[in-house]
C-alpha cells in the first residue's frame, strides 16, 4: 500500500462518515433534540425535585426521600386516593370491555347502517372532556338534574337523590363517563380485529356445527385475545391516570369547587397530585413524589394486567 | 436521501429538477432538517412568548424596562414599561388610557391571566425565571396564599411610602402579610349585607324598608324566629337562604378573630360558633338545599324561593342583575344580623424583584388610590376605593343615585354600604390557611346538606381531620 492510496482510503473513510450513514442521525436530530428537552430532562429533573422540599419560590431544601416516607405513611388522601382509582378502574375496564366486544360484534354482522351506528357511538370519544363534564353534572344535579326528575316523575323516587354527594353514586357517575366515552373507541378497536379474522375458519366453524353464541365463545372471542390485551393494558395506564371526568364533575360549574368529591371519594392520584402542586399547596416537591409513586403504580400494574389477561404459551 | 429530494421536489418543484445535483440535494435536506430543528424549537419559544405578552396593549418603542429616576413628582418624567396581569378586559381597557392621560410615558402591557390560574402561573414564571408580572392581583380565594410565597414588597417602604392611615380602617389586615408588612391596596372595598326580595318581605313581614327589616333582624337568633315564621306563613315555599353556603360564608366571614399563630390553626376558635348557628338554622328548616353557583341557584333569584343573598358591591351587576334580570325594582339591600363581613376582593400588590418599581407604584397608586383613578373607577366600573379621603372629598358623588340604585327600589347602596355597613366592620389577618379554610367549607357544606342528622362536634372533628389532610405541616386545633 503506498502513500497515495492510504491517502484516498482515509478520504473516503471521511467521506463515507459525513456521507449517508450520517443522514438518520441528522433526521432523528430534532426528535431527539426536542425529546430531550421537552421529555427527558423534566422526567429527571422531577425525579431530582421529589428528594427536595420546594415551593416554586423560596429556596429548595434537600430532604432525601422523605416525601416518599411521608407520602406513603402519613398521607391518608394518597391511599384513599390510589384505593379510589382502583375502585373506579374496576368499574368502568370490565364493563367497556364486555360492552364494547359485544356492540362490535353487533355492529360488525349489521348489513345496513353500520356506519352511522359506528360514527354515532365514536362521538363521545371525540367530545371535549368539559363538555362532558358539564353533561353529566347537569344530568345528575339534585335539584334540576334530569335524571332525578324522570325518577320523581315516574314515582321511584320521593325526593331528588343526592348523587353527587354521595360516596358511590359520585364514583359510579365517574365510572359511567369514562365507560360513555371509551365504549367507541373500544368497539372500534374490536371491530379492527374482527376484520383480520379469516372468513374460512367461521366457515370451517359452521360446517362442523356451530353456530351463533357458540361460534363468538369459542372463535371470535379467542382470536380477539391479542386486542383484548391491548386494551385491557392501555386502559389500565389510563385508569390510573384518571383526572378529567372527575375534576370537571366537581368542577364544571362557575365558582364551586370541591377538591375530590364528597368526603374525597373521587379523589384520585393525578387530582391529588394536582392538588398539591397548585391548588390547596404548593409542594412541588411532595407532588413530584406523589407523580414518581404513580409512575411505580403503573409499572406494576401494567406488568400485572399483562400477565393476567395473555395465556400462557404466550408469556413463554 | 429519496426523502429529502421528495421534499426538495415539493418545496421547489421544477426549479429543483433542473437544479438536480447530488450536492445541492445533499446540502438542501440537510439544511431542512436543520430548519425543521429550529423551526420546532423556535415555536415553542414563541408559544411561550404570545402567552406571556398576550393582549399587550398597544405598542410603543420606548421599552426598555427601567424606570427612569428622575423625580416622582412630575408625572411626565417617569418612564417605563410595566406589566399588568389582570382579569377584567373591561377595566384595563378603560383605565389604561385615563392613566396615561396623566402618565404619558408609562407603558402598561397586560396580560389576561384567569384567576384560577393565576398564583399556579406566577409560581411557575417565578419558578423559571421567566418573565413575571410587576402588578400582581391577588382574588379573595388566594389572596393569603400570595401574600405568604413572599413576593410583594413592602409598602411602607420606599419607593412607595404608602400610608395605611389612608385607607378604611377595617380593610388594613386584608392588605396586610403575616410579619404585618402592607404589600398591597384594595381593588375596592366588599363589605357585604343581604340582598332582599322586596315583594316577599312585603308579603310576609308587612314591610320592604331596610330600617324596619334592620330591626327585625338585629341577631341570629331573630333571624331564626323570623325565618321560622317565613317558612310556615309561606308554608315551606319561601326560606330565608338558598342553601348551607351561602349561611356559611357569611358566618365564617363575620368571625374576625385572628386565629393563625405561625403554623398553629386554631379552627375550633374560628369556626365553632359559626357551625352551631349554621347547624340552628338547618335544624329550623330556613335553608334551601342548594349549592353555591349551581343553575338551580341562580334561578332560584328569579323564582323567588329565598328571601336572602349575601352581596358585596359588586353583587347588584354580576350577581342580582345577572340571574334575575327582571327583577328591577324587586330588590332591597339591608345589613347582616350583628356585623358586616366581607365578600369576595381583590388585593393588588407589587412584585419585590420588579425593575420598574416606581412606574409600577403609579398606575397601582392611580389606579385604586388617587381621586382622578377613583372616580373614573367608580363613574365606569362601581368600583368603591379603600381611600378614606375620597369619601370626604367626593361625597356628593355617592349620595347621588348609582347604577343599580333603581334595579333595587331607589335606595342609595352605596351611602348604605358606607353609612350602615362599613362602619362596624373588622378586618380578617391573612394567611395561606384561608384559602385551605375555604377549601374545607366549600368540599364540606354539601355533606353537611346531604347528611341532616351530623353534630357540630362531629363537623368540627371533621373539619379539622380534614384541615390536616390539605395542610399537613400546620397544627390543627
Amino acid at each position: 500500500m503506498n502513500a497515495e492510496q492510504v491517502k484516498t482510503s482515509s478520504a473516503t473513510t471521511l467521506k463515507r462518515r459525513w456521507g449517508p450513514q450520517m443522514w438518520p442521525y441528522l433526521f432523528s436530530l430534532p426528535f431527539v433534540l426536542a425529546y430531550g428537552a421537552f421529555q427527558l430532562y423534566p422526567v429527571l429533573y422531577s425525579f431530582v425535585l421529589s428528594l427536595y422540599e420546594w415551593n416554586g419560590i423560596s429556596a429548595k431544601t434537600f430532604i432525601g426521600i422523605q416525601n416518599y416516607v411521608h407520602l406513603w405513611t402519613e398521607d391518608p388522601l394518597f391511599i384513599k386516593s390510589i384505593m379510589n382509582t382502583l375502585i373506579m378502574m374496576a368499574m368502568f375496564i370490565p364493563i367497556t370491555l364486555i360492552l364494547g366486544l359485544l356492540l362490535a360484534y353487533w355492529t360488525f354482522n349489521l348489513t345496513r347502517g353500520k356506519n352511522m351506528i359506528q360514527t354515532i357511538n365514536v362521538l363521545p370519544y371525540i367530545t371535549t372532556p368539559v363538555a362532558i363534564g358539564f353533561i353529566f353534572s347537569y344530568m345528575f344535579d339534585w335539584q334540576t338534574g334530569l335524571v332525578n326528575l324522570l325518577m320523581m316523575k315516574f314515582g321511584w323516587l320521593q325526593e331528588g337523590f343526592y348523587w353527587l354527594q354521595d360516596e358511590w353514586s359520585s364514583r359510579a357517575i365517574i365510572a359511567l363517563m369514562v365507560i360513555w366515552r371509551n365504549l367507541g373507541y373500544f368497539m372500534i378497536i374490536y371491530m379492527a380485529g374482527m376484520t383480520v379474522i379469516p372468513q374460512d375458519i367461521y366457515e370451517a366453524a359452521r360446517v362442523d356445527g356451530s353456530t351463533g353464541f357458540h361460534t363468538f365463545r369459542r372463535i371470535t372471542m379467542p382470536l380477539l385475545r391479542n386486542i383484548s390485551v391491548f386494551l385491557v393494558v392501555t386502559s389500565v395506564i389510563g385508569g390510573l391516570q384518571l383526572f378529567d371526568e372527575p375534576k370537571l364533575l366537581y368542577g364544571g360549574w362557575s365558582g364551586s369547587s370541591q377538591v375530590g368529591g364528597p368526603d374525597n371519594a373521587a379523589l384520585t392520584i393525578i387530582w391529588k397530585f394536582v392538588d398539591e402542586s397548585f391548588i390547596s399547596n404548593t409542594r412541588f416537591g411532595y407532588a413530584s413524589a406523589i407523580a414518581y409513586s404513580l409512575f411505580i403504580l403503573i409499572v406494576i400494574f401494567s406488568m400485572l394486567s399483562y400477565r393476567l389477561t395473555t395465556s400462557r404459551e404466550d408469556r413463554r | 436521501m429519496n426523502i429529502g429530494k421528495r421534499l426538495l421536489q415539493q418545496f421547489w418543484g421544477d426549479s429543483y429538477k433542473v437544479n438536480n445535483t447530488k450536492h445541492l440535494s445533499k446540502w438542501a435536506s440537510g439544511a431542512i432538517s436543520v430548519s425543521l430543528l429550529a423551526s420546532l424549537l423556535g415555536a415553542c419559544g414563541n408559544g411561550n412568548n404570545n402567552n406571556e405578552s398576550q393582549a399587550s396593549q398597544a405598542s410603543s418603542p420606548a421599552s426598555s424596562a427601567s424606570a427612569s429616576t428622575a423625580t416622582a413628582t412630575d408625572p411626565t418624567q417617569l418612564s417605563a414599561t410595566i406589566k399588568v396581569w389582570d382579569w377584567d378586559e373591561a377595566f384595563t381597557k378603560g383605565m389604561i388610557p385615563e392613566f396615561n392621560k396623566k402618565y404619558p410615558n408609562i407603558k402598561v402591557e397586560v396580560t389576561v391571566v384567569n384567576p384560577n390560574d393565576y398564583l399556579q402561573k406566577l409560581q411557575s414564571g417565578i419558578a423559571s425565571g421567566s418573565d413575571v408580572a410587576d402588578v400582581i392581583l391577588g382574588e379573595e380565594a388566594y389572596r393569603g396564599k400570595l401574600f405568604d410565597l413572599d413576593v410583594l414588597d413592602n409598602l411602607e417602604a420606599a419607593p412607595y411610602n404608602f400610608d395605611r392611615s389612608s385607607v378604611l380602617d377595617y380593610t388594613v389586615p386584608y392588605i396586610s402579610n403575616s410579619k404585618g408588612q402592607i404589600v398591597a391596596v384594595d381593588q375596592a372595598i366588599t363589605p357585604a349585607g343581604f340582598a332582599y326580595r322586596r315583594d316577599l318581605a312585603k308579603e310576609y313581614w308587612g314591610t320592604d324598608d331596610p330600617a324596619e327589616l334592620e330591626k327585625l333582624i338585629p341577631t341570629w337568633d331573630d333571624f331564626i324566629t323570623k325565618g321560622t315564621e317565613l317558612k310556615d306563613k309561606s308554608g315551606g315555599k319561601v326560606l330565608m337562604f338558598p342553601g348551607l353556603g351561602d349561611a356559611f360564608l357569611v358566618l365564617k366571614g363575620q368571625n374576625t378573630t385572628p386565629y393563625v399563630n405561625g403554623t398553629e390553626v386554631d379552627v375550633t376558635t374560628k369556626l365553632s360558633k359559626s357551625i352551631e348557628m349554621l347547624f340552628k338554622m338547618r335544624d329550623a328548616g330556613i335553608l334551601g338545599k342548594n349549592e353555591l353557583w349551581t343553575p338551580a341557584w341562580s334561578s332560584s333569584m328569579a323564582k323567588g324561593e329565598f328571601m336572602f343573598y349575601p352581596m358585596a358591591p359588586w353583587g347588584p351587576k354580576w350577581h342580582i342583575s345577572a340571574n334575575d334580570p327582571e327583577g328591577s325594582g324587586r330588590w332591597g339591600l339591608v345589613k347582616a344580623p350583628e356585623v358586616g363581613f366581607t365578600r369576595g376582593g381583590t388585593a393588588v400588590g407589587i412584585y419585590k424583584d420588579s425593575k420598574v418599581k416606581e412606574a409600577a407604584w403609579a398606575f397601582v397608586n392611580f389606579a385604586y388610590q388617587s381621586e382622578e383613578g377613583s372616580l373614573f373607577n367608580f363613574k365606569n366600573f362601581g368600583n368603591m376605593t379603600s381611600n378614606k379621603a375620597f369619601y370626604e372629598k367626593q361625597k356628593a358623588l355617592f349620595e347621588a343615585p348609582g347604577p343599580f340604585d333603581e334595579f333595587f327600589g331607589g335606595q342609595n347602596l352605596s351611602m348604605y354600604y358606607l353609612e350602615n355597613v362599613i362602619p362596624e366592620m373588622k378586618g380578617q389577618a391573612q394567611s395561606k390557611y384561608d384559602s385551605v379554610v375555604d377549601a374545607v367549607s366549600n368540599s364540606l357544606y354539601p355533606l353537611w346538606t346531604k347528611d341532616q342528622s351530623i353534630t357540630v362536634e362531629a363537623a368540627l372533628e371533621k373539619f379539622k381531620s380534614e384541615m390536616k389532610n390539605k395542610a399537613s405541616e400546620a397544627t390543627i386545633k
